[in-house]
Parts: structure tokens; sequence; C-alpha cells
């Protein structure tokens, strides 16, 4: 059931543009009207046998043309490798090369996949990297930014531009415009495109601030507005006893070291310092010129904010050697009531928050400088994308895009949510999954779901509000949420309450606080970089531990900050900037 | 006798032939690779077609204004690593070999054969919360008076320490596997004739055992220089963090990071090649030491 | 002198037992979190005992048919792995440990083998020789590669410049051909050796995960380390997409993980004891070779 989240935030896509999906523009040339009547699935082979007799790659047959769009090509077979999630287990019958969702991809698109490998983890790009490096490499595959970089450097890509402007459904277009077309420009690398990138959605690791609302009840707390109530809550956590054992032993606010404002992610700071103006990691412009932000005066009031809390005891003493596992065993084994982390946490940290201490209760907060201001997130860069690419040896990539136009009709037509209710398997199997998400594919989930619980909405207009390929998924989270709303007791299907809160609770705390998004304006890695940012980051990050302990040599946080500052420009930060300022102007 | 040793000269060159064959095409046939440190790799191009840099990956790597640091920090880490785990495992080998009770005995050496096959990612996590502020070695020392906490994990003077103590507890028994079957192989007319002079154990394992171990001892030593800029990278990567930069940093786990940012095979090549070279040299040494001033060929 | 000895002997006892505890418990730990429930584990609540009797995670893997596949391949490549390694270890190593009088060339054969054993070309053109061999995919490239284990070599020409000389001498007298010498006295005296030796080419076929995983494309020939690799991942944000971080941290089960690792290390277990009686029961005075 989770990881169909994904999957049909996948689908979600498909519903175009930003925030109202009734807003869709449904006349697209081409497929909206002569969609279903194409008869595509009918005109394409049936998989299986089929990749046999097609040996030819790229001798595309266009089986049925769809207002320039739509073509469904006679069985093209293209090599590719899958990335799986760990401990996957595949019912009987299916496997990660030959599965349902591959023979539906091939019955609408005419394409068939053949998956050279499969693997999970970090395994799947160490393999990768192997392939990359020897030079041989499948037609069709998706990989990371830094790959993105290498293969671009070592000539191993199709230019794909063209397609762009040829081939490629407009839908697609107005997808990534969603998000500014930010996804669309860190791939673009010297006026040429050489992949598909696919964006995660905005508010997607975003960490939000959990805190446990019964301890709150419990100690007669008010519920915090801005960054500035964190410390007086953190306090009476620590002194008040919340779980009743009879020891202070509660954290105040355990943090990890990890600042930088386009990671987010589980026990982030980052966010406080996009509040704060600020933004670690990422490349601003500040009176007209490029700035790293990691170097703005702003980051030194928020070290100067976190250091506080350090001195008073509300970060603990050892935050810096933490790891992720003592992170999480400080939340669930209720040793701590407040943490950062991203909505989908309602899945891990949440439920076994629960299962330990069926009393405990989490209320999430997206919490701004002050309170009534608008909420400041930082955005994913390029890092967290990953990006479909064309080898070079492929004779015919527009096949790629044909296969991606197919996608976008097919996943509009009304069958598909029968397919997605009957599939045996989850839809991340799709051999293709660059789908950019609309910026705001989350959020309308959670809002909907929340609406729908309440009573304001009936299931049909969560239906009738989302598009047609979101409807399915959105009303199943938003039955979830009323479920959970109406029983007595709401760890009665740990399944629902997690989605539940998840969207209901974490994602309508973005939405309430009126997230507004800083971006970083560059993502490529210029020739300093490559040299010189390991350094740089080990020293910046040495540099920020530090200064949140106080362990400043007897300097004061900003003495030592502009300590850091001249450094770290010194030491090529300052090259850096200036190549990152001509990649800007450039473009 | 001098000219039918030239005449079965040719069967002992057979016996080694399938070892070589093996070796040239699985590894002498790689040495080619060894350009890319000198290269700026290109995978398209190749190993021909690829620019040629010279030093420059070399450079890269020792222009840093913390190359020092990092390369103190390897040769620390792992000479540490070297001295502490030889010693434990022979320590415990002879420990071991005063026992009685054979099912005692057989059931301590299985025991501390076990942790050499515990991943470092589930190790790490294991000492690590022994190790944490409220973990067993600190509440050990509260106990015993102490007032403040340590970081282990935290405090740099502190680290390669730690990193050094837990390598030897996950290793030792393993490593002592080695001495103990070398011990087997002393002659037992020795210890007879040292019970006779009056030797107790102490002294038989003193002067007996140890001396039986002695050829096995500088080999196993010799042996260990090859990887002495090898300072562990699982063990390093799963344990250190930004506290512990300026001691904790090592050659691999710098490496690693590069990797992150940008793609670049010259700089693993170089930095492969540059251990290769100082771990031949050392050993070299090593070899040459030995046989000069104590007459003994250790391979 | 009596009860001095009783006290030292107690004290070694003492201190023993308390590095076989510490040494034990890693994999008590592992042991414990396999047969405990998820939440508690993430809790840090199960350290001593397990938090109940749960073999959910071993139904669980009874059911992953890849595991025993995998497993299967494991049993293989470590069966071929370890016979091919000692057979061409004590192939290579007798000659090289006689003197120079009787075999001239020893000296330079043993710099070359050090050599390869520090030099490598690295991951790439390794792999790159492996597909050109066309043994990508197949089991012989988890096999072939380490066919010759050099360090463990150099360790048995050692051993066997132990084996006492006049022995050589006199087999040679006695008409015996090189290899009836190897097999007629070098290895029937040099029992605890090769037991160690065949237990070290053993864990290192058995533990070995990243060639499976660079060399095997297909699931179903991949060993079990390289399985188990792949679904104890660390989750770390700067390798990782959001993303695949959500995923990873949704579908991580510990208890499940650790019940694979346990059974995992079931055949070291299994096979140790056969060995460990080589060299442990071996040191009792008197009891040595004959």
């Amino acid at each position: 059931m989770k990881r169909k989240t994904l999957a049909l935030l996948l689908a979600a896509a498909l519903v175009l543009t930003t925030s109202a999906c009734g807003n869709a523009d449904t006349s697209n040339p081409g497929s909206k009207e002569s969609g279903p009547s194409s008869g595509m699935p009918d005109a394409a082979p049936e998989s299986g046998g089929s990749a046999a007799d097609s040996q030819s790659d790229a001798t595309a047959s266009p089986a049925a043309e769809d207002g320039g769009y739509l073509k469904v090509f006679d069985g093209i077979t293209y090599t590719t490798i899958v990335g799986t999630s760990s401990g996957d287990v595949m019912p009987e019958g299916q496997t990660v090369e030959d599965n349902y969702w591959t023979r539906w991809f091939t019955n609408l698109t005419g394409l068939v996949p053949e998956v050279i490998w499969s693997a999970s983890g970090s395994a799947y790009g160490q393999k990768m990297n192997m392939m990359i490096a020897s030079g041989d490499i499948p037609d069709y595959f998706e990989v990371s930014y830094s790959q993105y970089e290498a293969l671009v450097k070592a000539d191993l890509l199709a230019d794909l531009t063209e397609y762009y402007d040829t081939v490629l459904d407009p839908r697609w277009r107005e997808l990534w415009a969603s998000a500014d077309d930010a996804d669309l420009k860190a791939v673009t690398k010297n006026g040429r495109i050489y992949g598909i990138p696919k964006a995660n959605g905005l508010g997607d690791s975003n960490p939000l601030l959990w805190v446990r609302k019964d301890w709150l009840d419990k100690l007669n707390l008010e519920e915090p507005a801005c960054i500035g109530d964190i410390a007086e809550i953190a306090k009476a956590f620590m002194t008040q006893d919340p779980d009743a054992n009879g020891q202070d032993d509660t954290y105040g606010l355990p943090i990890l070291t990890s600042f930088n404002a386009a990671y987010g992610g589980t026990g982030s700071v980052g966010d406080i310092f996009t509040n704060y103006g600020a933004a670690p990691g990422q490349w601003v412009e500040q009176d007209g010129s490029i700035v790293y932000g990691s170097l703005m005066p702003e980051a030194e009031e928020t070290l100067e904010l976190l250091n506080a809390w350090y001195q008073e005891g509300i970060i603990p003493k050892d935050f810096g050697s933490w790891t992720g596992d003592m992170y999480k065993q400080a939340v669930t084994g209720s040793k701590a009531g407040m943490f950062f982390g991203p909505w989908w946490l309602s899945w891990s940290y949440l439920t076994d928050t629960v299962l330990n201490d069926p009393a405990a209760e989490w209320a999430a907060y997206a919490l701004p400088r002050e309170s009534g201001e608008n909420y400041i997130g930082g955005a994913p860069n390029a890092a967290g994308y990953s990006i479909g690419v064309v080898s070079k040896n492929c004779e015919d990539p527009s096949i790629f895009f044909y296969a991606l136009n197919n996608l976008i009709h097919g996943m509009t037509l009304d069958s598909y949510k029968t397919e997605l209710e009957t599939a045996p398997i989850e839809n991340i199997y799709i051999p293709m999954s660059v789908y950019p998400l609309p910026a705001d594919a989350i959020i309308m989930t959670g809002l909907l779901a929340t609406q729908y619980a309440a009573g304001e909405i009936t299931l049909e207009e969560v239906g009738e509000l989302s598009c047609p390929s979101e409807a399915v998924y959105n009303q199943a989270m938003a039955q979830a949420a009323k479920v959970v709303a109406d029983s007595a007791d709401p760890y009665d299907s740990m399944a629902d309450w997690s989605n539940s809160v998840g969207y209901t609770v974490g994602m309508m705390a973005l939405y309430n606080a009126n997230v507004e998004y800083v971006r970083s304006v560059y993502s490529g890695t210029t020739s300093t970089m490559e040299k010189r940012k390991t350094f740089l980051d080990k020293l910046e990050l040495e540099a920020y531990t530090k200064m949140v302990m106080g362990d400043t040599d007897g300097k004061s946080i900003s003495e030592y900050f502009d300590e850091f500052v001249t450094q770290y420009l010194e030491q090529g930060g300052q090259d850096i900037t200036e190549e990152v300022q001509q990649a800007v102007d450039a473009s | 006798m001098k000219k039918k040793t030239r005449f079965s000269q040719l069967p002992y060159h057979l016996m080694l032939l399938p070892g070589v064959v093996f070796v040239l095409l699985f590894n002498t046939s790689t040495w080619l690779g060894i350009a890319l440190a000198f290269q700026d790799f290109i995978p398209s191009r190749g190993w021909f077609g690829s620019p040629w840099v010279g030093f420059e990956n070399f450079e890269l790597f020792f222009s840093l204004p913390d190359s020092f640091a990092i390369l103190r920090n390897t040769v620390v880490i792992a000479a540490g690593k070297i001295t502490a785990g030889t010693l434990v495992s022979i320590l415990f080998a002879l420990l071991l070999n005063e026992l009685k009770g054979r099912r005692l005995k057989k059931c301590i050496q299985t025991a501390v054969y076990l942790p050499h096959f515990i991943s470092w990612v589930i190790f790490a996590t294991i000492m690590r919360s022994m190790l944490g502020t409220d973990g067993l070695i600190n509440q050990i020392l509260r106990l015993s008076g102490a007032q403040e906490s340590v970081m282990f994990l935290g405090t740099p003077s502190l680290f390669p320490i730690v990193m050094i103590a837990t390598e030897t507890l996950k290793e030792f028994g393993f490593g002592a596997i080695v001495y103990l079957s070398a011990i087997t192989a002393i002659d037992p007319a020795l210890y007879e004739a040292a019970a006779i002079d009056g030797a107790g154990r102490w002294k038989q394992a003193i002067h007996v055992t140890l001396p039986g171990l002695r050829t096995i001892i500088v080999l196993m030593a010799t042996l260990s220089l090859g990887s002495v800029l090898d300072a562990g990278f699982d063990q390093i990567f799963n344990m250190y963090n930004a506290l512990v930069y300026s001691t904790g940093d090592i050659i691999d786990t710098y490496v690693y990071r590069v990797g992150l940012v940008s793609f670049n095979y010259g700089l693993g090549s170089a930095v492969g090649l540059f251990k290769s070279v100082i771990g031949i040299t050392l050993m070299a040494i090593a070899y040459w030491l030995a046989s000069k001033f104590a007459d003994y060929r250790i391979f | 002198m009596r009860s001095r000895l009783t006290i030292s002997r107690f004290i070694i006892v003492f201190i023993l037992v308390l590095f076989a505890l510490f040494c034990f418990y890693p994999l008590w730990y592992t042991l414990i979190v396999s047969f405990s429930n998820n939440a508690a584990v993430s809790a840090g609540k199960v350290w001593l005992l397990p938090s109940g009797l749960n073999t959910e995670s071993y139904k669980k893997l009874l059911a992953d048919t890849r595991f025993f596949t995998s497993f299967g391949v494991s049993v293989i490549r470590t069966a071929l792995g370890c016979s091919l390694n000692m057979l061409l270890l004590v192939l290579t190593a007798y000659p090289l440990c006689l003197p120079e009088n009787r075999f001239r060339r020893g000296k330079a054969y043993i710099w070359f083998f050090v050599a390869n054993m520090l030099f490598s070309g690295g991951m790439i053109p390794m792999y790159v020789v492996i597909r050109n061999l066309k043994l990508l995919n197949s089991i012989w490239a988890l096999i072939l590669p380490g066919a010759l284990p050099i360090y463990n070599m150099v360790l048995l020409i050692n051993f066997f410049r132990n084996v006492p000389y006049e022995l050589n001498e006199a087999a040679t007298i006695d008409g015996a051909n090189p290899l009836q010498i190897l097999f007629r006295v070098y290895i029937p005296v040099s029992m605890p050796s090769l037991a160690c030796l065949l237990l070290f080419a053993f864990v290192g076929h058995w533990n070995a995960y990243f060639d499976g995983l660079l060399y095997i494309n297909d699931l179903n020939r991949q060993p079990l380390q390289t399985y188990i690799y792949q679904i104890s991942a660390v989750l770390d944000p700067q390798t990782m997409t959001p993303e695949q971080l959500r995923e990873a941290s949704k579908l991580s089960d510990l208890t499940l993980n650790s019940a694979k690792v346990v059974i995992a290390m079931l055949p070291i277990l299994a096979l140790y004891p056969f060995l460990q009686k080589y060299f442990v029961t071996g040191m009792t005075l008197g009891s040595v070779k004959g």
C-alpha cells in the first residue's frame, strides 16, 4: 500500500500544473479527444514472445498516430537497468524483468524493455558506476545528478534537446513549468539537454517540527507558533518529566548535523536557516549577485540561535556524533518529544513510537521565524533528482519520448484506475519512471483528505477535485483519514493511521504555513568545485557543528563565523562563486 | 647431486604454472589500468584516448590544506590497528594455550571468532550504543566515580583510539587463528625439555611458545605493512562525524566524498597507486632488514 | 607456588571469558533482534533479551525464494572456490618453500606474486578484463580471479618451511617425485595450517559480496552476501534521493534483516568445529603431529 503513494503520485503528475486539477487545460491537441478511440493496447503486440521478433532497434513503424504525439511501436526492444527497493519480494509470476507493469508498458508503447540487471539501494549506484566507467551503457536508464554530469562529460549520452520540441506532448512541459522549470534548467548543459529529469514535487523533504501533542497537553503548554516558541517547550519537556518516569531524562530537541537547506530530511535544521533568510548549501541571488547560502550573515544569526539552544541543553550535548538510528531511537523510545522530519516519517518514526507507547499523539508544525509570517522552505536541488538518459548508441532516442506521450495518455484513461486497483504489484515497476510531479501534488492529497475527514466534501468531490488519474489514490487517502478520524481507537489500523497522519497532519502543516520555497539558482559542478568542493564541504560542516557547540577556540560565534567565511572564500570559495556567477549569467 | 637438481627444475615450474597463469590473466593484465592515475579518464575514449595529465591527480590530493592531516590520520589508525591487533591476537593465543578444559577452550575460541562475520554496519550500531553518553561504557565509568560522561565518538583525541580498540575487538579472534595453528606446529619435545629444566607454564610460554611463533609473527607483521595505508573504510565511514574530522578523516573516506561531488576516476587510481607503492616499499625494507640483520628469509 | 598458579589460572579464565562474552555479544544482539518486534528494536529497548519470541521474520524469510536461491549459489561458489584455492595453494607453495639449491628461481616467482598482491589496476580494468574474457554473469567470474590467494600462499610457504627438511630429503632418496613428496609428506603433516587456510578460503568466498554485485547481473546467480548487502543499506541523504530515502525508511525491517544475517552465518558456524579441532585440540601437549 505504502509504496503506492509514490506510484500514484506519479499518476498525479499527469494532472498538469499547480493546485486545482480542475483547471487543467483539457483541450490539448491530440490525445484527450481522440485518445480512447485510438485503440492503442490492441494495436500493440502482446509482450513476452514479441521481443524475439523485433531485432532491430528503432525501426519505428507507427502502429497508431494521434495528433502527432502518440505513436505505438511494433515491439522495439531496448536495453535498460532497474533500481528496486531493498527487501522487495515479488509475488508468484512477477519478476523485475517481466511483470504486470512491464507488460502494461509494452501494450501501451510497443516498446519491450530488456532488463540487463537490477539492484537496490546503494548497490544500484555502485553497479551503474562500473558500467559507466567501462563505457557500455544500456539504451535507456535512470541516473543520479552526479552520474548525469559524469555521463555528459564522458560523451556517452544522446542529445535529446530536439525531441523536447518535436516529439514531446506539451503537457509534460507544463508539468515542469509548475516547478519553475528548475528541473529542466538543472539538466541543461551548454544549452543542450541530455536527460529527462524527474522531480519529487515540493515539500517532500522539508523537515517539519513533530511534537508530542499528548506531552504538550499534559504539561499545559501552548502549541508553538514560531521558531522562538521551541525553546520553552523543549525546556518544559526536559525538566517537567512528560513521560512520568520520575527522571529528567528527556531530550529537548535532538538534531543531526544536517544543515543543508536543499537536502532537508530527518533531523535537518535546514529550514530554520531558510526562515532566518539564509540557505546553506544553495546558490542564491542577493542584491543582484550570486552568493553561497552558507556564508550569508543570516546563517551566522541562525547559528547563534542554535548555539543558544545548545548552551541551554536543548540540543543534546553529543548531537554531533548522532546518527540516524540513534535519532530514531530517541524518538521512538519516547526520549524526545520533538524532532525534525519530513511528512512521510509517519510511516516509520511515528508508527514505531505509538507501537511502543499507545498514548503518543503527534502534531506537526512548519514554524516561521515570527508567528503569522509565511514559512520559507528549502527546495530540493538537482542532487535529489533521478534523470532518465538515453545512450548515444541508441539509433532513435525519439522512441522514449513517444513512450512518455503514451504514458501521459494511458495514465489519464479511466481504465488506468482499474489497472491500479487490480495489479498484483505496485506500479513503481513501470519501466520509465521519470514523470515529474506538479509542484503541489503532495499538498493537494493532504488537503483533500483533510477536508473529507472533516466532512466538508464528499468522496465524489475528492475524486472530482483530483485529476482523473489521481482520484483513486486521493480517495483512498481520504478514506484512511476518515477511518482514523471516526474511529474510537485511531490505532486500529496502523496503515490507515500512518497514511492519515502523513497527509492530514504532516502535509497540512506545510499547507497551513503558506510555504514559499527558496531554490538554488545553480546545480552543476564547476571545475574548481571538482577540485575543492570536498574540502570546502568538510570545512563547512566542521565549522557549523563547532559553532552550534560553541567550540570556537574562545572566539565569539560571529568572529569565528567571519574567519570561516574568509577561509572558505580563500580556499576556493571565491573562485567557485565567480564560476557560478558566470554560468548563471550565461544561461 | 648437482646435476640431478638441474634436471629436476622443470616439475617445479610446471607446478607453478597454473597459479602464474591465473595471476597473469586476472591481475597483471589489469596493471594497464594504473595509467588511469595519470589521466583525466573519459570512459568513451578509453585508456588510450583519454588525455594525459601527468601528476595532476596526485597534486589534487596533496595540495589540499588538510592532506597532511588525512595522511597522518590514516597512518596513525592503520598502524595502531596492526600493532594492537597483532599483540592482542598473540596474547590471546598464549592465554588460550594455557587453558586446560578442552570444551571451554573451544567455546571461548569460537566466541571470539564470531565478530569477524558481523558487518561493520551492524557492528558499528552496537558499538555506538555502547559508547554513547548513556551507553554501557559511560555507565561503568560513572559507577566508578566519573563526573562527566565521555563523548568517545565526538572527541578528536579519543576517536583514533576508539577505532583501534573496536577494530581489535572485532578482529583479534580471527587473527589469532593463524597463531593458534602455528602453536600446534611447535615441537612438543621442546616443552618436555623445558619442563625437565624446571620451567613452569609461564616460563614455557615465554621461552618456548613465543620463540616458536617468531617466524609467523615477523611474517604477519611484514605482510601487514602492505596495507599500512588502509585504515578501514567500512569502519570509519560508519562511525565518524564532523566533530572528529580532524583525527578521523582518512584517505579512503576522503576519496569517497570526492566521488560524491564528481566522478574522478583518476584520483581513485592515483591514491590506490600511492598506497601500493608505499606498501611494497615498506615490505621490501622489512624483507631486507630481516635478511641482513637476522639472516632470515621472510618469504 | 601451587596456589599462585591457581590464582593466575583463575585470572586467565576470567579474562578469556570476558573476552568471549564481549565478542559473542554482537551475534547475540543480531539473534535477539531477529526474534523481537521492529518497534521495540528501533526504540533501543532490545539489548539483552528479545522483546518476545516473534518468529514472524523467520516465516517471512522462508517465503523469500531469492534468499534460498542465493544461498545455493553461495554454497556452490564456496565449494568450487575453496577446492581451486587449496589446490593452487599447495601446488604453488611447495616449490617456493624449497631452499635455493633445490629450486633456483623461487625468489623471482615470489616477488612476482607479492607485486601482484599489492598492485592491481583497480576495479575498472578488472571489470573490463572479466568482460573481455566473457565471464560476466558466470559463477567463474567469482572463482577464477581469486583462484590463487597470494597472501595465503605466502603463509603456506612459511608453514611448509617449518616441515623438517629431512623428511623431504628422505623421500627424495626413496625416489619420490615432487608431487608425491607434496601429497604424501608435506600435506599430511601440515593439516593444522591447511585447516587454517581452508577456513580463510571458505570465509573469503562465503563473505564476498562485491564481486557478485559487479560481475553478476542475473539476480538468481548472485551469491547470498550480495543479496544481504543490498538489504542492509545505510540511509545516507548524500547518496540517496529523498524518494529513495523515503522508500527505504518505510521498508526498513530490522528484524527480518537480522534473521537473514543469522541464517547466512549458519554455514560458517557449522563448518567451524570440523576445522577447529585441528588448531585447538592440537594444542594440548603431546598430541601434536606425529
